[in-house]
């Protein structure tokens, strides 16, 4: 305990006097996804637009990739399928919920497959929710949210796999990050009994676990991922009285236990955080400034990891998520999912596809 | 008595004189007559005298006013007693209602320079002739009252049985539950000729006993309404009648005080203080104080478990309770109960059966589990609830199921301990004169002689969840395993085909409730809804990650996670419309103030993906 409030309060110091950053505009626009198919059939385009996952009422998810398509999975009617990848774009990740309308819960256990990137044969990996590639797409992990187990299966080779139990109490309804740093070091983020959050490392020789950073309350969520060399880390408010964010970064060739966590970004405002990280940058929602409300409103920024440069993306829109479809930064506005463009929507009469991605 | 007077109560008393003089048919005279307060009082006392004693000797008897005309209230007599009008009851005066004079004079409120009126002086014209004539008030009440203002009800009739407790009733149905449109529901309520009656008695209970016997209502009848009222009552009876605050104040009483002061003085849901305070009543009003003190209380209520934590802090939540008005008089475990859409037909269900219930903590599984499933065995749609206790019958060499809730409900049909009870009789392992009890396994001491012999069932209650009930049965402490559970509870909330959507529960709901829906699409539907139909609520389902996106983060296109919802009620700040939400991850008593393009974006990123577009957002009314 005392261990973590020293951690807690060197963060803390460091948190107010560690960084310096100067703020810049660079406006990014919302665009319709131009695609072939109603959009809210896509699960996953690739970003040369070379291969599209989607879905029919009837169940199915096909595989759409020169000029023919062809089935993925076949279930029964209204089985809704999500796809996502990694930067590494080796594999993919398709969940599927057989009981979309029938069974609401955020803790419903999903089915967890693999299948090669732009391929069509799944590899079952579990039944959980959250999953995530990582290492190259040479392993994956998932949550089981039934008994609050963090599972990493290695999908290569020997095919290793290790289970970190959580703390987080159920009704937190908590959704865990996770990086592995390689095959002998995971970070993930839990709570404590008392609802404050932590990030953890966990070394699977040593089944041991260990605080790297925890937040001085509850009322905070922590958030990770991954940018080169750099472990991203942040903490923000999910409450709106004595809000503390902040966004860190530490190095994770100069700090083998990940302890060293230095911060990028702080303040004392109500930010959303919801942190995504792409392109050397971490895009987050900040409150926008200076507005005496009941609740506040959000723009997207992002600090450059090279410049620590803050930038601002999005005014007076009310975004709240980020995400990236294969290097594409995607959004989601009044209900209908957006592209986001450093170019306004009249100059832009058709999607092009990029080999570096949308920015 | 004569109320002291200020210059403003003068003023506003001007217009009720003049109400008066039109009806006495002399308002030309109006100004003239009420030049000098002074002037006005001496005469209305000499000229009230005067006339008094003069028409005494004449009273008129109601056959005397058969073929009457122009029959009008005589000005002194009525000056008389707009003047001694009690501030408090000035409200209940409508300049441009008849009507609402007429109940006051009848009301047995009103008084004169004699005392309570129990006559009036009229005139009128009978056989060409001009006369004028005292009548008593029942007179008064049968030939003038009733045939212009039938709603005005004679004096006679309040103290009989039911009046008071129905009128009450009807009364608070019109409660303001909109901000927008509350002055003009609190002047519905003034207009009302119950509303002056029942303060009438109300006024009567608040005075000391020992003065009962002074009144004209019967002591027993005092005290029978006094011990039918709740501190809730007495709240909005006190608002009502007690004070002068006009509607402005009444309004803001309502929609900005602080909830948690509001419930400490008694004006407000007790049935809360329990869920953010704890049972022990001892700490109530301490807690209260530090619930409006201390914003963050409310953020992880020690007894307010299995929900979504954090809740809104106590701040933002005096805000939406202020503006809700969803039955939530029950206990209930969201987490436990695990499929969301359970959680939200049985509210849908208990607000419209307008359902209060006493049940205790420990039932916040099993209460509403017991909505949902009663509701769906009685419209024919049993195959909603899946869960079921089996047994291997070796007659029929097939397993045998019962349908259950899991935990225990008193005298609940369907109840776990009452469902294995059947079983084991059935097996003939207990005879059908003895039962299984539930006992916490935290509880169960087998050391203890009265779990020697009898049938026990062990298990966690009130802690297990529905697809995760782990139980032991006991009998005479031997384990028996021959019942087997069937957790399945899959349903459509809303339709998802369309051969199926006659069983969708939402259109179950609407339909075998004889409900309307009308689908809620933009805001300004919204508010006309509420303002339409202020008692009445809004149920969808939308994107979680939309909803709440401090909680829940998005990471894939089309990502959606669906989450019934209830909207009671809005309030509109900083140019933002905040929609009074529970999503069925959070608490009965714990809503939260979700901004509608939130809302609106959630719901159609769900309509998207829906196989038959079907807008899920609707007013239920």
């Amino acid at each position: 305990m005392v261990c973590i409030k020293l951690i807690s309060s060197f963060l803390l110091i460091t948190l107010v006097s560690g960084f310096q950053t100067k703020l810049k505009a660079q406006r990014l626009y919302t665009h319709p996804l131009k695609t072939k198919q109603a959009v809210e059939n896509i699960r996953f385009i690739s970003r040369d637009s070379r291969f599209t996952y989607f879905q029919k009422n009837s169940g199915e998810l096909s595989l759409s990739a020169n000029f023919s398509t062809r089935p993925v999975f076949k279930d029964s009617s209204n089985t809704q399928y999500l796809v996502s990848g990694s930067n590494a774009r080796q594999k993919l990740i398709v969940t599927k919920d057989q009981n979309f309308y029938s069974f609401f819960s955020p803790q419903k256990m999903l089915d967890i497959y693999v299948i090669s990137f732009g391929g069509r044969d799944a590899t079952f990996v579990g039944k959980g929710r959250y999953p995530k590639l990582h290492l190259n797409d040479t392993w994956i992990s998932y949550y089981s949210s039934d008994n609050q187990v963090l599972h990493f299966k290695e999908l290569v080779a020997d095919k290793r796999a290790y289970k970190v139990a959580l703390t987080a109490p159920a009704q937190a309804f908590h959704m865990p990050f996770v990086e592995m740093i390689n095959d002998r070091l995971f970070v993930y983020t839990d709570l404590t009994p008392e609802f404050i959050p932590q990030t953890k490392t966990y070394y699977p020789q040593t089944k041991q676990s260990e605080i790297i950073y925890q937040s001085l309350n509850n009322g905070q969520k922590h958030n990770l991922c991954r940018l080169g060399d750099s472990l991203i880390v942040s903490d923000f408010s999910k409450t709106l009285i004595d809000p503390v964010s902040s966004i860190m970064r530490v190095s994770i060739q100069g700090s083998p236990t990940l302890k060293n966590l230095k911060a990028i970004y702080t303040s004392d405002q109500a930010d959303l955080g919801n942190i995504h990280c792409l392109d050397n940058k971490v895009f987050f929602f900040k409150q926008r400034n200076n507005q005496e409300r009941l609740m506040p409103l959000y723009d997207l920024y992002s600090i450059d990891l090279s410049t620590l440069m803050l930038k601002q993306h999005s005014y007076n829109q009310n975004l709240s998520q980020v995400f990236d479809m294969d290097g594409r930064l995607m959004s989601i506005l009044s209900g209908e999912f957006v592209e986001l463009l450093p170019t306004a929507p009249k100059a832009v009469q058709k999607y092009q596809g990029s080999s570096k991605g949308a920015l | 008595m004569l109320h002291k007077f200020s210059q403003n109560q003068w003023n506003s008393l001007r217009k009720f004189l003049v109400l008066g003089l039109c009806l006495i048919g002399t308002a030309e005279n109006c100004f003239g007559f009420v030049n000098e307060l002074n002037i006005l009082l001496k005469a209305e006392r000499n000229r009230f005298f005067e006339k008094n004693n003069f028409l005494n000797y004449s009273p008129a008897l109601k056959k005397d006013l058969e073929n009457a005309s122009n029959i009008k209230l005589d000005e002194d007599f009525l000056i008389s007693t707009i003047l001694r009008l009690d501030p408090k009851h000035r409200k209940f005066l409508k300049p441009n209602d008849p009507c609402s004079i007429y109940a006051y004079l009848v009301s047995g409120q009103a008084q004169n320079a004699l005392g309570e009126v129990k006559s009036l002086a009229i005139n009128y014209q009978k056989d060409g002739s001009l006369k004028s004539s005292i009548i008593s008030i029942n007179d008064f009440h049968e030939t003038i009252v009733k045939p212009q203002c039938p709603q005005v009800i004679p004096f006679s009739d309040i103290e009989k049985k039911q009046y008071f407790q129905t009128q009450l009733t009807k009364v608070k149905e019109m409660i303001p539950t909109e901000p927008t449109s509350c002055e003009n529901d609190f002047q519905k309520i003034l207009s009302s000729p119950h509303a002056i009656n029942l303060c009438h008695v109300y006024e009567q209970t608040k005075k000391p006993k020992a003065n009962f016997s002074t009144f004209r209502f019967k002591t027993s009848y005092l005290n029978r309404i006094k011990k039918l009222l709740n501190k809730q009552d007495q709240f909005f009876m006190n608002n009502l009648c007690l004070s002068q605050k006009d509607s402005k104040a009444f309004c803001k009483d309502i929609f900005e005080a602080n909830y948690w002061q509001k419930i400490a003085q008694g004006k407000h849901s007790p049935h809360i203080t329990p869920i953010y305070c704890g049972a022990n009543s001892k700490n109530t009003k301490n807690c209260l104080n530090k619930l409006s003190d201390n914003p963050k209380a409310c953020q992880y209520p020690q007894y307010l478990s299995s929900s979504l934590v954090p809740a809104m802090n106590c701040d933002h939540l005096s805000l939406a309770f202020n503006h809700s008005h969803l039955k939530t008089n029950y206990p209930e475990c969201p987490l436990q109960i695990e499929n969301m859409g359970i959680v939200a037909a049985s509210r849908l269900i208990t607000h419209i059966k307008k359902g209060e219930h006493e049940v205790k903590p420990e039932y916040c599984v099993s209460y509403p589990l017991s909505q949902f499933v009663d509701f769906n065995f009685e419209f024919g749609n049993a195959l909603a609830w899946d869960y079921q206790l089996c047994y291997f019958d070796k007659i029929e060499q097939a397993d045998k199921c019962f349908p259950s809730i899991i935990g225990s409900l008193d005298k609940y049909e369907y109840s776990q301990d009452l469902v294995i009870t059947k079983i084991l009789q059935k097996n003939g392992i207990i005879s059908d004169s003895q039962s299984c009890t539930a006992v916490d396994e935290d509880v169960y001491n087998p050391n203890l002689l009265k779990y020697k012999s009898g049938c026990y069932i062990l298990g966690q209650l009130g802690r297990c969840s529905l697809t995760q009930c782990q139980f032991k049965v006991l009998y005479n402490e031997k384990e028996l395993n021959i019942i087997k559970t069937k957790p399945a509870q899959n349903f459509d909330y809303i339709s998802s085909t369309r051969d199926y959507r006659n069983f969708s529960q939402v259109k179950l709901i609407t339909e075998q409730l004889k409900k309307s829906s009308s689908e809620i699409r933009n805001l300004s539907v919204l508010k006309n809804f509420f303002k339409n139909h202020p008692k009445d609520i809004i149920h969808g389902v939308g994107c979680l990650q939309s909803i709440l996106p401090q909680h829940f983060q998005m990471n894939s296109l089309n990502q959606c996670e669906p989450i019934p919802f209830i909207i009671d009620g809005h309030v509109d700040k900083d140019g933002t419309s905040y929609l009074v939400t529970r999503t069925s991850l959070d608490h009965l008593h714990a809503p939260r103030l979700i901004p509608w393009q939130r809302v609106y974006s959630a719901v159609k990123t769900l309509h998207d993906l829906h196989p038959q577009k079907a807008w899920s957002m609707n007013g239920l009314y």
